[in-house]
Protein backbone atom coordinates (compact mmCIF):
# COMPACT_ATOMS: atom_id res chain seq x y z
CA UNK A 1 0.00 0.00 0.00
CA UNK A 2 1.48 3.58 -0.94
CA UNK A 3 1.01 6.42 1.48
CA UNK A 4 0.29 9.91 -0.33
CA UNK A 5 3.96 11.98 -1.32
CA UNK A 6 4.84 14.30 0.83
CA UNK A 7 7.18 16.34 -0.62
CA UNK A 8 10.35 18.04 1.13
CA UNK A 9 11.27 21.78 -0.75
CA UNK A 10 14.26 22.35 1.95
CA UNK A 11 16.48 20.08 1.71
CA UNK A 12 19.67 20.84 -0.47
CA UNK A 13 22.03 18.58 -2.28
CA UNK A 14 24.93 20.55 -2.07
CA UNK A 15 25.69 22.99 0.71
CA UNK A 16 27.97 24.73 3.37
CA UNK A 17 27.89 24.46 7.11
CA UNK A 18 28.93 22.84 10.46
CA UNK A 19 30.86 19.98 10.37
CA UNK A 20 27.74 17.91 12.25
CA UNK A 21 24.96 19.65 10.50
CA UNK A 22 24.55 17.32 7.29
CA UNK A 23 24.69 14.09 9.97
CA UNK A 24 22.60 15.47 12.22
CA UNK A 25 19.83 17.02 9.11
CA UNK A 26 19.62 13.21 8.04
CA UNK A 27 18.83 12.16 11.67
CA UNK A 28 15.49 14.47 12.05
CA UNK A 29 14.48 13.76 8.21
CA UNK A 30 14.89 10.01 8.94
CA UNK A 31 12.59 10.23 11.76
CA UNK A 32 10.15 11.64 9.80
CA UNK A 33 10.74 9.33 6.64
CA UNK A 34 11.70 6.09 5.59
CA UNK A 35 12.51 7.84 1.92
CA UNK A 36 10.77 10.99 0.93
CA UNK A 37 10.29 13.53 -2.50
CA UNK A 38 12.60 16.47 -2.36
CA UNK A 39 12.35 19.21 -5.24
CA UNK A 40 14.77 21.88 -4.92
CA UNK A 41 14.71 25.25 -7.12
CA UNK A 42 16.28 23.08 -10.19
CA UNK A 43 16.41 19.25 -9.09
CA UNK A 44 13.89 16.82 -8.12
CA UNK A 45 14.69 13.02 -6.66
CA UNK A 46 14.02 10.52 -3.96
CA UNK A 47 15.65 10.33 -0.58
CA UNK A 48 15.81 6.46 0.62
CA UNK A 49 17.03 7.90 4.72
CA UNK A 50 16.18 3.95 5.85
CA UNK A 51 18.90 1.75 6.33
CA UNK A 52 17.21 -1.43 5.17
CA UNK A 53 15.67 0.13 2.35
CA UNK A 54 19.46 2.06 1.25
CA UNK A 55 20.53 -2.04 1.07
CA UNK A 56 17.66 -3.61 -0.56
CA UNK A 57 17.67 -0.61 -3.12
CA UNK A 58 21.56 -1.01 -3.94
CA UNK A 59 21.25 -5.06 -4.12
CA UNK A 60 18.76 -4.26 -7.12
CA UNK A 61 20.32 -3.17 -10.02
CA UNK A 62 17.58 -3.93 -12.68
CA UNK A 63 15.15 -1.65 -10.79
CA UNK A 64 17.87 1.26 -9.45
CA UNK A 65 20.49 1.82 -12.57
CA UNK A 66 23.86 3.59 -12.11
CA UNK A 67 23.35 5.20 -15.50
CA UNK A 68 23.08 8.57 -13.16
CA UNK A 69 25.12 8.02 -10.35
CA UNK A 70 23.92 12.09 -9.22
CA UNK A 71 21.21 14.41 -9.66
CA UNK A 72 23.60 17.06 -10.50
CA UNK A 73 24.68 15.01 -13.70
CA UNK A 74 20.92 14.05 -14.74
CA UNK A 75 22.31 13.40 -18.28
CA UNK A 76 25.79 12.53 -18.15
CA UNK A 77 27.81 12.72 -21.58
CA UNK A 78 29.75 9.18 -20.88
CA UNK A 79 29.58 6.36 -18.94
CA UNK A 80 32.08 5.98 -16.29
CA UNK A 81 33.68 2.59 -15.79
CA UNK A 82 32.85 0.83 -13.92
CA UNK A 83 30.57 2.84 -12.03
CA UNK A 84 27.92 4.01 -14.68
CA UNK A 85 27.53 0.50 -16.07
CA UNK A 86 24.91 -2.12 -14.95
CA UNK A 87 25.35 -6.06 -15.24
CA UNK A 88 25.91 -7.68 -17.18
CA UNK A 89 28.40 -4.64 -18.62
CA UNK A 90 29.71 -4.13 -14.99
CA UNK A 91 30.45 -7.86 -13.99
CA UNK A 92 32.91 -7.89 -16.89
CA UNK A 93 34.31 -4.53 -16.17
CA UNK A 94 34.48 -5.86 -12.29
CA UNK A 95 35.89 -9.47 -12.58
CA UNK A 96 38.94 -7.59 -14.69
CA UNK A 97 39.70 -5.11 -11.80
CA UNK A 98 38.73 -7.18 -8.77
CA UNK A 99 41.79 -8.69 -8.28
CA UNK A 100 43.58 -6.20 -8.37
CA UNK A 101 41.93 -4.70 -5.15
CA UNK A 102 41.14 -8.00 -3.30
CA UNK A 103 42.43 -7.76 0.47
CA UNK A 104 45.33 -9.60 0.17
CA UNK A 105 46.39 -7.33 -3.30
CA UNK A 106 46.11 -4.20 -0.97
CA UNK A 107 48.24 -5.75 2.40
CA UNK A 108 51.09 -5.58 -0.22
CA UNK A 109 50.77 -1.90 -0.32
CA UNK A 110 50.74 -1.25 3.53
CA UNK A 111 54.77 -1.50 3.98
CA UNK A 112 54.69 1.63 1.62
CA UNK A 113 51.80 3.47 2.89
CA UNK A 114 53.14 3.06 6.34
CA UNK A 115 56.22 4.72 5.24
CA UNK A 116 54.79 7.44 3.85
CA UNK A 117 53.15 8.10 6.77
CA UNK A 118 56.13 8.51 9.40
CA UNK A 119 57.62 10.61 7.19
CA UNK A 120 54.61 13.37 6.66
CA UNK A 121 53.59 13.30 10.21
CA UNK A 122 57.53 13.41 11.11
CA UNK A 123 57.68 16.47 9.46
CA UNK A 124 54.02 17.85 10.51
CA UNK A 125 55.48 17.24 13.88
CA UNK A 126 58.58 19.20 13.62
CA UNK A 127 56.28 22.09 12.66
CA UNK A 128 54.31 22.00 15.43
CA UNK A 129 50.84 22.63 13.39
CA UNK A 130 49.56 21.46 10.42
CA UNK A 131 46.53 21.97 8.58
CA UNK A 132 45.25 18.17 8.63
CA UNK A 133 43.17 18.24 5.40
CA UNK A 134 45.96 19.92 2.81
CA UNK A 135 49.02 18.61 4.39
CA UNK A 136 48.01 15.04 5.43
CA UNK A 137 45.02 13.88 4.22
CA UNK A 138 44.89 14.59 0.60
CA UNK A 139 48.48 13.68 -0.04
CA UNK A 140 48.52 10.25 0.87
CA UNK A 141 45.92 9.00 -0.72
CA UNK A 142 47.39 10.16 -3.59
CA UNK A 143 50.85 8.79 -2.87
CA UNK A 144 48.84 5.34 -2.93
CA UNK A 145 47.15 6.55 -6.42
CA UNK A 146 50.24 6.72 -8.00
CA UNK A 147 52.00 3.38 -6.26
CA UNK A 148 48.83 1.64 -7.26
CA UNK A 149 48.27 2.74 -10.75
CA UNK A 150 52.35 2.08 -11.47
CA UNK A 151 53.05 6.11 -12.55
CA UNK A 152 56.37 7.92 -10.81
CA UNK A 153 56.15 10.02 -7.10
CA UNK A 154 57.38 12.60 -9.51
CA UNK A 155 53.65 13.52 -10.32
CA UNK A 156 52.17 14.10 -6.94
CA UNK A 157 52.38 17.60 -7.00
CA UNK A 158 50.65 17.70 -10.49
CA UNK A 159 48.17 15.00 -9.52
CA UNK A 160 47.33 16.94 -6.32
CA UNK A 161 46.37 20.26 -8.52
CA UNK A 162 44.23 18.32 -10.71
CA UNK A 163 42.60 16.64 -7.97
CA UNK A 164 41.41 19.95 -6.38
CA UNK A 165 40.12 21.63 -9.70
CA UNK A 166 38.12 18.64 -10.06
CA UNK A 167 36.58 17.56 -6.86
CA UNK A 168 36.94 20.01 -4.09
CA UNK A 169 34.70 23.07 -4.08
CA UNK A 170 35.82 26.50 -4.01
CA UNK A 171 36.01 28.24 -0.63
CA UNK A 172 32.27 29.10 -0.89
CA UNK A 173 30.88 25.48 -1.34
CA UNK A 174 30.43 25.48 -4.97
CA UNK A 175 31.22 22.98 -7.24
CA UNK A 176 32.18 25.24 -10.73
CA UNK A 177 32.10 22.72 -13.81
CA UNK A 178 34.29 24.67 -15.78
CA UNK A 179 37.23 24.35 -13.01
CA UNK A 180 36.03 20.74 -12.70
CA UNK A 181 36.04 20.05 -16.03
CA UNK A 182 39.74 21.37 -16.79
CA UNK A 183 40.94 19.27 -14.25
CA UNK A 184 39.17 16.04 -15.19
CA UNK A 185 40.58 16.88 -19.20
CA UNK A 186 44.04 17.22 -17.50
CA UNK A 187 43.81 13.62 -15.96
CA UNK A 188 42.04 12.30 -19.35
CA UNK A 189 44.88 14.24 -21.19
CA UNK A 190 47.76 12.23 -19.25
CA UNK A 191 46.49 9.29 -19.25
CA UNK A 192 45.63 8.89 -23.02
CA UNK A 193 49.61 10.08 -23.18
CA UNK A 194 50.73 7.66 -20.77
CA UNK A 195 48.74 5.10 -22.68
CA UNK A 196 49.98 5.85 -25.92
CA UNK A 197 53.79 6.46 -24.80
CA UNK A 198 53.42 2.93 -23.48
CA UNK A 199 51.92 0.96 -26.38
CA UNK A 200 54.90 2.74 -28.77
CA UNK A 201 57.23 1.86 -26.65
CA UNK A 202 56.04 -1.64 -26.01
CA UNK A 203 57.21 -2.13 -22.45
CA UNK A 204 53.83 -2.20 -20.45
CA UNK A 205 55.71 -0.40 -17.48
CA UNK A 206 54.46 -0.85 -13.89
CA UNK A 207 51.20 -1.53 -11.35
CA UNK A 208 47.80 -1.51 -12.43
CA UNK A 209 48.23 0.36 -15.86
CA UNK A 210 50.40 -2.44 -16.76
CA UNK A 211 48.10 -5.03 -15.88
CA UNK A 212 45.27 -2.90 -18.06
CA UNK A 213 47.04 -2.65 -21.20
CA UNK A 214 46.58 -6.76 -21.16
CA UNK A 215 42.64 -6.48 -20.78
CA UNK A 216 40.30 -8.11 -23.19
CA UNK A 217 36.34 -7.97 -22.94
CA UNK A 218 34.62 -10.73 -24.96
CA UNK A 219 38.08 -11.63 -26.35
CA UNK A 220 38.92 -8.61 -27.72
CA UNK A 221 41.46 -6.52 -26.25
CA UNK A 222 39.32 -3.33 -24.37
CA UNK A 223 39.66 -0.06 -26.05
CA UNK A 224 42.40 2.34 -25.09
CA UNK A 225 39.42 5.25 -24.85
CA UNK A 226 37.50 2.85 -22.30
CA UNK A 227 41.09 1.94 -19.99
CA UNK A 228 41.56 6.33 -20.08
CA UNK A 229 38.08 6.54 -18.81
CA UNK A 230 38.63 3.98 -15.94
CA UNK A 231 41.59 5.22 -15.10
CA UNK A 232 39.66 8.39 -14.41
CA UNK A 233 36.98 6.97 -12.70
CA UNK A 234 40.04 5.13 -10.44
CA UNK A 235 41.56 8.66 -10.02
CA UNK A 236 37.79 10.32 -8.89
CA UNK A 237 36.75 7.49 -6.65
CA UNK A 238 39.60 6.79 -4.35
CA UNK A 239 41.30 10.20 -3.32
CA UNK A 240 38.89 12.74 -1.25
CA UNK A 241 36.54 9.76 -0.25
CA UNK A 242 39.71 8.95 1.38
CA UNK A 243 40.52 12.17 2.43
CA UNK A 244 37.49 13.49 3.68
CA UNK A 245 36.81 9.91 5.70
CA UNK A 246 40.18 10.82 7.44
CA UNK A 247 39.10 14.25 7.84
CA UNK A 248 35.92 13.92 9.68
CA UNK A 249 37.50 11.28 11.69
CA UNK A 250 40.39 13.39 13.06
CA UNK A 251 37.81 16.75 13.65
CA UNK A 252 36.14 13.91 15.62
CA UNK A 253 38.96 12.57 17.62
CA UNK A 254 40.61 16.27 18.23
CA UNK A 255 37.27 17.46 19.32
CA UNK A 256 36.62 14.22 21.62
CA UNK A 257 39.17 13.77 24.43
CA UNK A 258 38.02 10.21 25.62
CA UNK A 259 38.09 9.15 21.98
CA UNK A 260 41.42 10.83 21.06
CA UNK A 261 42.84 8.83 24.36
CA UNK A 262 41.61 5.76 23.63
CA UNK A 263 43.06 5.72 19.89
CA UNK A 264 46.37 7.10 21.29
CA UNK A 265 46.31 4.37 23.22
CA UNK A 266 45.34 1.50 21.13
CA UNK A 267 48.17 3.15 18.81
CA UNK A 268 50.99 3.10 21.18
CA UNK A 269 50.31 -0.27 22.47
CA UNK A 270 50.78 -1.40 18.95
CA UNK A 271 47.04 -3.05 19.28
CA UNK A 272 44.50 -2.97 16.20
CA UNK A 273 42.58 0.17 15.76
CA UNK A 274 40.62 -1.56 12.99
CA UNK A 275 37.37 -1.59 14.74
CA UNK A 276 37.79 2.08 15.51
CA UNK A 277 38.23 2.84 11.96
CA UNK A 278 35.18 0.91 11.19
CA UNK A 279 32.98 2.75 13.99
CA UNK A 280 34.40 6.22 12.38
CA UNK A 281 33.60 4.93 8.40
CA UNK A 282 30.33 3.89 10.10
CA UNK A 283 29.64 7.66 11.78
CA UNK A 284 31.00 10.15 9.10
CA UNK A 285 29.84 8.18 5.78
CA UNK A 286 30.77 10.74 3.11
CA UNK A 287 29.44 9.33 0.11
CA UNK A 288 25.90 10.16 -1.28
CA UNK A 289 25.13 7.63 -4.06
CA UNK A 290 22.53 8.28 -6.91
CA UNK A 291 20.77 6.27 -8.66
CA UNK A 292 18.03 6.43 -12.00
CA UNK A 293 15.01 4.26 -11.60
CA UNK A 294 14.56 1.74 -14.42
CA UNK A 295 10.94 0.07 -13.91
CA UNK A 296 8.12 1.70 -11.69
CA UNK A 297 8.47 -0.02 -8.38
CA UNK A 298 7.31 0.44 -4.63
CA UNK A 299 9.50 1.12 -1.69
CA UNK A 300 8.70 2.07 2.15
CA UNK A 301 5.38 2.77 0.60
CA UNK A 302 6.18 5.10 -1.82
CA UNK A 303 5.97 4.53 -5.55
CA UNK A 304 7.97 5.29 -7.76
CA UNK A 305 8.34 5.86 -11.27
CA UNK A 306 10.66 4.64 -14.25
CA UNK A 307 12.92 7.93 -15.10
CA UNK A 308 12.42 9.51 -11.25
CA UNK A 309 16.52 9.91 -9.47
CA UNK A 310 17.48 8.31 -6.05
CA UNK A 311 20.05 9.93 -3.82
CA UNK A 312 20.87 7.42 -0.51
CA UNK A 313 22.85 9.18 2.00
CA UNK A 314 25.21 6.79 3.61
CA UNK A 315 25.54 8.56 6.64
CA UNK A 316 21.67 8.11 7.11
CA UNK A 317 21.60 4.32 6.53
CA UNK A 318 24.45 4.01 8.84
CA UNK A 319 22.83 6.12 12.06
CA UNK A 320 20.00 3.81 11.39
CA UNK A 321 18.79 2.17 14.68
CA UNK A 322 17.53 -0.65 12.63
CA UNK A 323 21.22 -1.26 11.58
CA UNK A 324 22.75 -1.60 15.36
CA UNK A 325 21.03 -0.15 18.68
CA UNK A 326 22.80 3.87 19.58
CA UNK A 327 23.23 3.90 16.14
CA UNK A 328 22.75 7.72 16.34
CA UNK A 329 26.02 8.09 18.70
CA UNK A 330 29.82 7.06 17.92
CA UNK A 331 31.15 4.49 20.55
CA UNK A 332 34.83 3.59 19.88
CA UNK A 333 34.91 1.14 22.21
CA UNK A 334 32.37 -1.41 20.80
CA UNK A 335 32.77 -5.20 21.18
CA UNK A 336 31.71 -6.11 17.32
CA UNK A 337 31.86 -3.00 14.30
CA UNK A 338 28.62 -2.85 12.77
CA UNK A 339 27.74 -4.28 9.12
CA UNK A 340 27.69 -0.71 7.96
CA UNK A 341 27.28 0.85 4.08
CA UNK A 342 29.76 3.48 4.11
CA UNK A 343 31.41 1.67 1.24
CA UNK A 344 27.47 0.95 -0.45
CA UNK A 345 25.94 -2.01 -1.32
CA UNK A 346 25.24 -4.38 -3.75
CA UNK A 347 27.45 -5.35 -7.28
CA UNK A 348 29.01 -1.89 -7.14
CA UNK A 349 30.47 -2.00 -3.45
CA UNK A 350 33.44 -0.01 -3.12
CA UNK A 351 35.86 -1.76 -5.11
CA UNK A 352 38.38 0.25 -3.25
CA UNK A 353 37.20 -0.68 0.24
CA UNK A 354 40.06 -2.96 1.12
CA UNK A 355 42.86 -0.39 0.31
CA UNK A 356 40.38 2.45 1.95
CA UNK A 357 40.59 0.34 5.47
CA UNK A 358 43.98 -0.15 5.02
CA UNK A 359 44.92 3.58 4.41
CA UNK A 360 42.72 4.58 6.93
CA UNK A 361 44.17 2.42 9.97
CA UNK A 362 47.63 2.91 8.65
CA UNK A 363 47.36 7.08 8.89
CA UNK A 364 45.45 7.37 12.30
CA UNK A 365 47.77 4.82 13.91
CA UNK A 366 50.89 6.34 12.20
CA UNK A 367 49.46 9.49 13.71
CA UNK A 368 48.77 9.05 17.00
CA UNK A 369 52.02 6.87 17.39
CA UNK A 370 53.72 10.60 16.94
CA UNK A 371 51.52 13.07 17.95
CA UNK A 372 48.80 11.33 20.48
CA UNK A 373 47.92 14.61 21.43
CA UNK A 374 46.62 17.86 19.52
CA UNK A 375 43.78 20.38 19.58
CA UNK A 376 41.61 22.29 17.05
CA UNK A 377 43.18 25.80 16.94
CA UNK A 378 41.34 27.79 19.05
CA UNK A 379 40.44 30.68 16.59
CA UNK A 380 38.96 28.39 14.10
CA UNK A 381 35.58 26.54 13.29
CA UNK A 382 36.39 24.19 10.84
CA UNK A 383 33.32 24.16 7.79
CA UNK A 384 31.66 21.12 5.62
CA UNK A 385 30.62 21.06 2.54
CA UNK A 386 28.16 18.24 1.16
CA UNK A 387 27.35 17.18 -2.14
CA UNK A 388 27.97 13.91 -3.82
CA UNK A 389 31.25 13.19 -1.58
CA UNK A 390 30.95 15.44 2.20
CA UNK A 391 34.12 16.94 3.24
CA UNK A 392 35.82 19.56 5.19
CA UNK A 393 37.84 22.35 3.91
CA UNK A 394 40.16 22.79 6.38
CA UNK A 395 41.01 21.26 10.02
CA UNK A 396 44.37 23.31 11.97
CA UNK A 397 45.32 21.01 14.56
CA UNK A 398 48.13 22.38 17.16
CA UNK A 399 49.20 22.06 20.30
CA UNK A 400 50.97 18.81 19.77
CA UNK A 401 51.40 16.75 23.04
CA UNK A 402 53.26 13.41 24.31
CA UNK B 1 25.90 -25.84 12.58
CA UNK B 2 26.09 -25.19 8.85
CA UNK B 3 27.64 -21.88 6.56
CA UNK B 4 25.06 -21.05 4.33
CA UNK B 5 25.92 -18.45 1.43
CA UNK B 6 23.59 -16.80 -0.62
CA UNK B 7 26.41 -15.62 -3.33
CA UNK B 8 24.08 -13.66 -5.66
CA UNK B 9 23.92 -11.05 -2.79
CA UNK B 10 27.55 -11.66 -1.69
CA UNK B 11 29.50 -8.19 -3.60
CA UNK B 12 32.71 -8.96 -1.73
CA UNK B 13 33.15 -7.07 1.77
CA UNK B 14 35.20 -9.49 3.21
CA UNK B 15 33.91 -8.60 6.69
CA UNK B 16 33.33 -12.11 7.56
CA UNK B 17 36.92 -12.91 6.42
CA UNK B 18 37.93 -9.95 8.38
CA UNK B 19 36.10 -11.57 11.45
CA UNK B 20 36.51 -15.26 11.23
CA UNK B 21 39.48 -16.26 8.26
CA UNK B 22 39.43 -19.70 9.07
CA UNK B 23 35.60 -20.12 8.61
CA UNK B 24 35.43 -17.44 5.74
CA UNK B 25 38.15 -18.05 2.66
CA UNK B 26 37.88 -15.91 0.01
CA UNK B 27 38.46 -16.28 -3.76
CA UNK B 28 41.64 -14.56 -5.65
CA UNK B 29 39.00 -11.65 -5.94
CA UNK B 30 38.23 -11.39 -2.70
CA UNK B 31 34.43 -12.73 -2.52
CA UNK B 32 34.18 -15.21 -0.47
CA UNK B 33 34.47 -18.86 -0.96
CA UNK B 34 33.43 -20.78 2.04
CA UNK B 35 35.08 -24.76 1.39
CA UNK B 36 33.91 -26.14 4.36
CA UNK B 37 30.71 -25.25 5.68
CA UNK B 38 30.04 -27.13 8.57
CA UNK B 39 31.13 -24.77 11.52
CA UNK B 40 34.19 -26.51 14.12
CA UNK B 41 32.79 -27.37 17.79
CA UNK B 42 33.83 -24.28 20.05
CA UNK B 43 33.95 -22.23 16.63
CA UNK B 44 29.81 -21.28 17.21
CA UNK B 45 30.64 -18.00 18.48
CA UNK B 46 33.09 -17.06 15.82
CA UNK B 47 30.56 -18.05 12.60
CA UNK B 48 28.10 -15.79 14.56
CA UNK B 49 29.71 -12.89 14.51
CA UNK B 50 31.15 -13.70 11.17
CA UNK B 51 28.00 -13.99 9.70
CA UNK B 52 26.34 -10.58 11.38
CA UNK B 53 29.66 -8.65 9.92
CA UNK B 54 28.44 -9.22 6.25
CA UNK B 55 26.75 -5.61 5.18
CA UNK B 56 24.73 -7.32 2.21
CA UNK B 57 22.87 -10.18 4.82
CA UNK B 58 24.42 -12.67 2.26
CA UNK B 59 25.30 -14.93 4.79
CA UNK B 60 23.41 -17.52 7.44
CA UNK B 61 23.86 -20.39 9.58
CA UNK B 62 21.57 -23.42 9.81
CA UNK B 63 21.08 -26.50 12.27
CA UNK B 64 22.66 -29.56 11.49
C1 LIG C 1 36.89 5.75 2.79
C2 LIG C 1 37.03 5.84 1.50
C3 LIG C 1 36.01 5.42 0.48
C4 LIG C 1 34.64 5.41 0.56
C5 LIG C 1 33.79 5.83 1.74
C6 LIG C 1 34.15 4.88 -0.70
C7 LIG C 1 32.82 4.69 -1.00
C8 LIG C 1 32.34 4.15 -2.17
C9 LIG C 1 30.96 3.87 -2.45
C10 LIG C 1 29.80 4.12 -1.50
C11 LIG C 1 30.87 3.33 -3.69
C12 LIG C 1 29.62 2.84 -4.39
C13 LIG C 1 29.10 3.85 -5.36
C14 LIG C 1 27.81 3.42 -6.01
O1 LIG C 1 27.23 2.41 -5.59
O2 LIG C 1 27.36 4.10 -6.94
C15 LIG C 1 32.21 3.28 -4.21
C16 LIG C 1 32.54 2.80 -5.46
C17 LIG C 1 33.83 2.72 -5.93
N1 LIG C 1 34.99 3.03 -5.24
FE1 LIG C 1 35.10 3.72 -3.36
N2 LIG C 1 35.20 4.61 -1.52
C18 LIG C 1 36.36 4.90 -0.84
C19 LIG C 1 37.65 4.72 -1.31
C20 LIG C 1 37.99 4.18 -2.51
C21 LIG C 1 39.35 3.90 -2.94
C22 LIG C 1 40.61 4.12 -2.11
C23 LIG C 1 39.27 3.43 -4.19
C24 LIG C 1 40.46 2.98 -5.01
C25 LIG C 1 40.82 3.43 -6.12
C26 LIG C 1 37.88 3.38 -4.57
C27 LIG C 1 37.39 2.94 -5.77
C28 LIG C 1 36.05 2.77 -6.08
C29 LIG C 1 35.57 2.30 -7.35
C30 LIG C 1 36.41 1.90 -8.54
C31 LIG C 1 34.17 2.26 -7.26
C32 LIG C 1 33.19 1.82 -8.36
C33 LIG C 1 32.88 0.37 -8.16
C34 LIG C 1 31.85 -0.15 -9.11
O3 LIG C 1 31.13 0.63 -9.73
O4 LIG C 1 31.76 -1.38 -9.26
N3 LIG C 1 37.13 3.84 -3.52
N4 LIG C 1 33.09 3.77 -3.26
S1 LIG D 1 30.97 -10.10 4.33
FE1 LIG D 1 29.25 -10.72 3.09
S2 LIG D 1 29.49 -9.68 1.18
FE2 LIG D 1 31.39 -9.66 2.25
S3 LIG D 1 32.59 -11.40 1.46
FE3 LIG D 1 31.59 -12.00 3.33
S4 LIG D 1 29.69 -12.83 2.54
FE4 LIG D 1 30.48 -11.65 0.91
Amino acid sequence: MTTPTTEVTDHRLVGVGAVDEAGDRFDALRALHRIVKVTEPDLSYWLVLDHDLVRECLQNPAAFSSEVITPLSPDPPFAMIPIQLDPPEHTQWRRLLAQYFSPRTMGLLRPRLEERTVELVAAIRARGECDYVEDFALELPTVVFLELMGLPIDELPTFLEWEAQALAPTDEGVFDPERQIGGIFSVVGYFQAEIARRRESGERGDGLLAAMLGWELDGVPAPDDALVNCCLLLFLAGLDTVAMSLSFAMHHLATHDADRRHVARLAAAGESIDGVVEELLRFYAVPEVGRKVKQDIEIGGQQLRAGDLVVFPLVSANRDEALVAGADALDLTTGQPAPHLAFGAGPHRCLGSHLARIEMSVALAGWHRAIPDYALRPDTTPQAYWGNVHGIFSLPLEKFGS
Amino acid sequence: MRIVVDSGLCSGHARCNATAEDLFPLDDLGYVAVTDPEVPAGQEKRARDAVSACPERALSLADG
